[in-house]
């Protein structure tokens, strides 16, 4: 049964899952296809058809001049590579289809793991699926504080800094150089200051960002379930339909705001 | 195995069959030639005997 993000454990366990099932869904995506193998294994039957027709040719000619006793040895070494010829023929279907039944089977087995996972999601989708579209709006709404926070007080760095500057070059200028320094050395610490603090700032812009990137992976996943496995989430179809609407908007949002996993 | 390995899997496969195939091709017409080759010299061989007798 899936588990909701409750702990760091467990928006990592959520990585991971999410990673795993987005390649998985990237290689589908790619339309992995056998017609390949099969035009392969048709290409191979053809070339061994084409030796043994030449073979068979040569054979002919040789059997209207005659048979000679001494040649038996030759023959015999005509006969094994005619048969290593085969066998290669037969060989390369039987290589190909297993790497083609491989596959097959690989995909068949994931499909169900996704598919169960899916279900379970289906499952838990009334009780999980609301909050977490409750919890990724407040995450947004955090994060753009968070990230208006960081540009205000840019802003305002930028604007002291100047302010600062121009008051220095104004007093190196006219009046004394020690007050100058002074300004100069205020400009300097505040550089520092605000070197630090930026890095603050970014990193809870950074610490907000995951933390929708996570739940909106997540989010995905049961808007996955929710267009694949609608019979087993236990809501009525107005809900459902309420609820795709939402999750809609946030993918919008997200989408505009360009958080991903990486964040 | 992902499409990609597969791909080049199946085409190594290919490949080496194709290879030995031609190989093995060659090398039993080769034979067979030169047996060819070899009985029609002593037909040759038969027949100037026959119209010098």
């Amino acid at each position: 049964m899936y588990k909701g993000i409750e702990t760091k454990q467990d928006a990592v366990e959520v990585l991971h899952n999410v990673e795993r099932r987005t390649k998985y869904l990237d290689r589908k995506s790619e339309e992995v296809t056998h017609v390949d193998g099969k035009e392969k294994i048709r290409e191979a039957k053809a070339k061994l058809k084409e030796w043994l027709d030449k073979i068979k040719l040569a054979e002919d000619k040789l059997n209207i001049l005659g048979d000679d006793k001494n040649d038996e040895i030759l023959y015999a070494e005509i006969k094994r590579i005619k048969f290593d010829l085969e066998t290669e023929g037969m060989e390369v279907e039987k290589l190909i289809e297993d790497v083609i039944g491989e596959n097959e089977d690989e995909d068949e087995k994931e499909q169900n793991e996704i598919k169960t996972y899916l279900k379970g999601l289906a499952e838990d989708f009334k009780e999980k699926a609301p909050s977490l579209i409750d919890e990724l709006k407040g995450k947004i709404k955090e994060y753009n504080q968070q990230k208006k926070l960081l540009e205000d007080k840019t802003e305002a760095f930028r604007k002291e800094l100047s302010d600062l500057s121009e008051r220095y070059y104004k007093l190196k200028k006219n009046i004394s150089s020690s007050k100058a320094g002074e300004v100069k050395d205020q400009m300097e610490m505040k550089r520092i200051n605000w070197a630090e603090e930026k890095k603050n700032l970014m990193y809870l812009v950074d610490v907000d960002a995951s933390s929708i990137g996570v739940r909106y992976q997540n989010l995905i996943q049961y808007e996955r379930a929710l267009d694949e496995h609608p019979e087993d989430i236990n809501m009525k179809e107005e809900e459902k339909k309420n609820i795709k609407t939402e999750i809609t908007e946030i993918r919008k949002i997200c989408e505009e705001l360009d958080i991903s996993l990486n964040n | 195995m992902n499409k990609q390995e597969k791909t080049k899997k199946i085409e190594e496969i290919y490949q080496n069959a194709i290879r030995k195939m031609n190989e093995h091709g060659q090398k039993a017409l080769s034979l067979i030639n030169s047996l060819i080759k070899k009985r029609e010299g002593k037909k040759v061989e038969e027949l100037s005997k026959k119209l010098k007798e």
